[in-house]
């Protein structure tokens, strides 16, 4: 599917239930939505009950009277969502009242696989080109934040960088993966699907 | 947050390592669920990153150290700034004994092949006056005959034919039997082995029974003037 933007006749499409809509609108929000939610649900469960409501409901708005009114607003919507159901989970494991910094930071799923999902070889072979093309201190950098997930700052501190270096790094390294991957891939840049 | 605030803040990578936090995380969010491109990029991220634990996991692809052997003095000899050079150098001989030095040669050894009159310098009669030195004119890389007498008196058992340079210096030196000294040595002579302007030719006896060379005679000295025609 060529998909351009959130526009009204993608809108309408979702309204009247066209199929190959429905599965790219759940595809590209499906990701998002878990990337949210993992920072602040440990559950695997809790996350993908917070995700069907999320979609559940913003179809039954989408198809309700009067409906969404600015198409183009259709990602901050699920945003918002998201948000709610969010907020009625936390209410309702009885754990949080808000979505405040220090709460959130209590359930932030410390497990590094937590969405963790099947990364094709394909994908894999881009990633080692990527980092076999790294210098030592910038692999060590990448496998302790990301592998061993240990303090950024004493990292940082440790490998004589800073943070900023860091944010780079992973800027570039992120960039050379997908150039990489869309020349091994050679797929339309609006249909990338990264797995 | 705008998109150019997501870019000049670098709100995708913050978002991965997980920097951000309240308002600044929901107003990102917020971003993010509305810009593909940005989206993109965070998938792009986060499948970057699962990836990247699994390879960091695994162990480094690790090829064979190349172990350098040991420079020894004459690795030298093996460097391109000298095997360049000299192979030139070889070719640039090459090229002129090719061109040069064996035309030369063929063309001299033709000309010692080609049949030809002889004429001899003849200092058989040649006083030590030199009120009439004899003078031939010899061609540069050609050769002159030279007819000499051997003064046959005393008893010696052989001579010694030298030729010496206008300089006095040995140019030339040659043994001539009692047999040979009976009739006129004909001498042919490289017009290379003598010198432009006067030459001498002395001829000494060694005496019979005596095998030194410090018991020699002089018997002969014969001057002659080179001229070579080049």
């Amino acid at each position: 599917m060529n998909f351009a933007a959130f526009d009204a006749s993608y809108v309408n499409k979702l309204r009247s239930g066209d199929a190959p809509t429905e599965q790219h609108f759940i595809t590209y929000f499906s990701e998002l939505i878990l990337l949210k939610l993992r920072s602040r649900l440990r559950n695997q469960e809790q996350i993908e009950d917070v995700k069907q409501e999320t979609f559940s409901r913003t179809f039954s708005l989408i198809r309700s009277e009067g409906g969404l009114r600015h198409a183009e607003r259709l990602g901050p919507l699920v945003n918002s969502i998201c948000n709610n159901v969010l907020m009625e989970q936390y209410r309702s494991s009885n754990r949080i009242e808000s979505l405040e910094d220090e709460i959130a930071e209590r359930l932030v799923e410390t497990r590094p696989n937590a969405l963790s999902r099947v990364i094709s070889d394909d994908t894999r072979k881009v990633v080692r080109r990527v980092l076999d093309g790294l210098n030592e201190r910038d692999r060590s950098l990448l496998q302790a934040v990301f592998l061993e997930e240990r303090d950024k700052d004493e990292i940082c501190t440790e490998l004589g960088v800073d943070r900023d270096y860091l944010r780079v790094l992973l800027h570039r390294a992120k960039a050379s993966f997908r150039v990489k991957y869309s020349k091994q891939a050679g797929a339309k840049k609006s249909d990338w699907v990264f797995g | 947050m705008n998109h150019q605030d997501a870019l000049q803040e670098m709100a995708v990578e913050r978002y991965l390592l997980g920097e951000l936090s309240g308002a600044s995380l929901d107003s990102f969010e917020e971003h993010l669920f509305e810009c593909s491109e940005c989206t993109m990029d965070v998938k792009a991220g986060t499948t970057f990153i699962d990836a990247a634990r699994a390879e960091l996991i695994a162990p480094r692809r690790v090829t064979a150290p190349y172990i350098e052997s040991p420079r020894r003095w004459t690795s030298w000899l093996t460097s391109p700034w000298v095997l360049a050079p000299a192979l030139a150098a070889c070719l640039l001989i090459l090229a002129f004994q090719t061109l040069v030095v064996q035309p030369r040669m063929k063309l001299e050894v033709a000309r010692a092949q080609a049949p030809a009159v002889l004429t001899p310098l003849v200092l058989a009669n040649a006083g030590a006056r030199g009120d009439s030195i004899p003078e031939i004119t010899a061609p540069e890389h050609g050769f002159f005959v030279v007819s000499i007498d051997v003064p046959a008196t005393g008893s010696f058992s052989s001579y010694l034919c030298s030729l010496h340079a206008p300089d006095g210096s040995l140019l030339w030196q040659t043994t001539i039997s009692h047999e040979q000294a009976r009739d006129s040595l004909l001498i042919s002579m490289p017009t290379d082995r003598s010198r432009e302007g006067l030459n001498t030719f002395l001829i000494q006896g060694l005496p019979a029974g005596v095998s030194s060379s410090d018991t020699l005679e002089d018997l002969a000295s014969y001057r002659f003037r080179v001229k070579i025609q080049k």
